[in-house]
């Protein structure tokens, strides 16, 4: 595993957290909302898991839709205690980020 | 949104692939007890994913299996099974025995709980392990004796009273060869009585018991200094027989750790 791929994995939850904020959305748009911001290419083997888990913690909320023509999609719907965990959760992010910043600047990376 | 459009449609014409990988993930999930409607909704939602981005299966989602099982949040076989823990005690005289007898078969103890007994537990690729039990009282003592014993790859996981225990992987001393060749049943007794530690343990409730009625009769029959002092008296003597022990575990304690 790259170091890059180890940082998204600890933080992709958030980040799908924060993707859903702006309303409702299904794997491909997430995905690609996040390839949007820089983050690269995130494979639907890492992002499916992912949902998975915050569908059975309770974070988000998944409503099937069928579909006219091809097959069907499931949209995800951040929950109060998503939108909880993610100010708790990001915020803790933020300081480790802060700090690691920090570390970085004295050791004369700008 | 580029980076995925650009893998281009490869996944849909080799529509085959994709039909195949879906049909697979699908009998999986069904194995592993996801009801129909959900199978139903994965797959689909998979399938969309696929086709908006003209993916290939199995390059997006990797091997269908492991696929099966990260959807489902089960992490293979191997890597993350619940060790298998143990709590049992023995007496002082059977406790050095029991360990080994223990660690023979796999079991790495992790420390001694409030009551005294060892609580270990056993991996999937479990190795052997030795154990030494030490005579040191105090805190000052078992740093003594985890100084002498450090250097021969010892290390301290728990004491109790004037006991302290180390541990050790037999491979610091043999190598490859300490690997565990079987996995035997683990042992259903939760307490390893010693004959010594019987005869102990018996002597004192003996002794106990008879100083106790020795107290009790003084207290009911005596008049109130009588009282007092005998009340004192058995403190203060109590107070002794400990520290004559305590000093006996010391000496013995200092002895060996010099």
């Amino acid at each position: 595993m790259d170091r890059r791929s180890s940082w998204l994995k600890g933080v992709l939850d958030l980040l799908v957290l924060a993707a859903l904020t702006e309303g409702e959305s299904y794997g491909y748009a997430l995905a690609a909302r996040l390839d949007e911001s820089g983050l690269g290419r995130i494979k639907g083997g890492t992002l499916y898991p992912v949902l998975n888990r915050l569908e059975e913690a309770g974070l988000v909320v998944a409503e099937f839709r069928a579909a006219e023509k091809g097959p069907g999609r499931r949209y995800y719907r951040l929950t109060d205690q998503g939108r909880e965990v993610l100010m708790e959760q990001g915020t803790a992010w933020m300081e480790f980020d802060g700090s690691v910043r920090e570390v970085l600047r004295k050791g004369g990376v700008s | 949104m580029d980076g995925i459009r650009r893998i281009g449609t490869r996944g849909i014409e080799e529509g085959r692939g994709l039909v195949s990988y879906l049909d697979e993930l699908t009998a999986l999930l069904r194995d592993r007890g996801v009801s129909e409607e959900r199978v139903r909704a994965t797959v689909d939602d998979l399938s969309s994913f696929l086709m908006e981005g003209g993916l290939d299966p199995e390059e997006e989602f990797g091997p269908v299996t492991d696929f099966a099982d990260d959807l489902l949040g089960e992490t293979g076989s191997e890597s993350e099974a619940a060790p298998e823990t143990l709590v049992w005690g023995a007496d002082a005289f059977e406790a050095h025995a029991r360990m080994n007898e223990m660690g023979a078969q796999g079991w790495e103890l992790e420390r001694l709980d409030g009551m005294g007994r060892f609580v270990g537990h056993r991996g999937e690729t479990p190795q052997v392990w030795e154990y030494r039990q030490v005579i040191a009282p105090g805190r000052r003592e078992r740093e003594r004796a985890a100084e002498r014993l450090e250097p021969e790859g010892w290390e301290l996981f728990g004491y109790f009273f004037t006991y302290a225990y180390f541990k050790r992987p037999t491979a610091a001393s043999v190598g490859p060869a300490a690997e565990l060749g079987e996995r035997p049943e683990p042992t259903a007794r939760s307490f390893f009585w010693s004959a010594r530690g019987l005869v102990s343990v018996g002597v004192a409730l003996v002794v106990v018991l008879i100083s106790l009625f020795f107290l009790g009769t003084t207290l009911w029959e005596g008049d109130g200094s009588d009282r007092v002092a005998t009340l004192l008296g058995a403190v203060v003597g109590a107070a002794i027989g400990l520290g004559v022990v305590m000093a006996v575990f010391r000496l013995v304690a200092r002895f060996r750790n010099r």
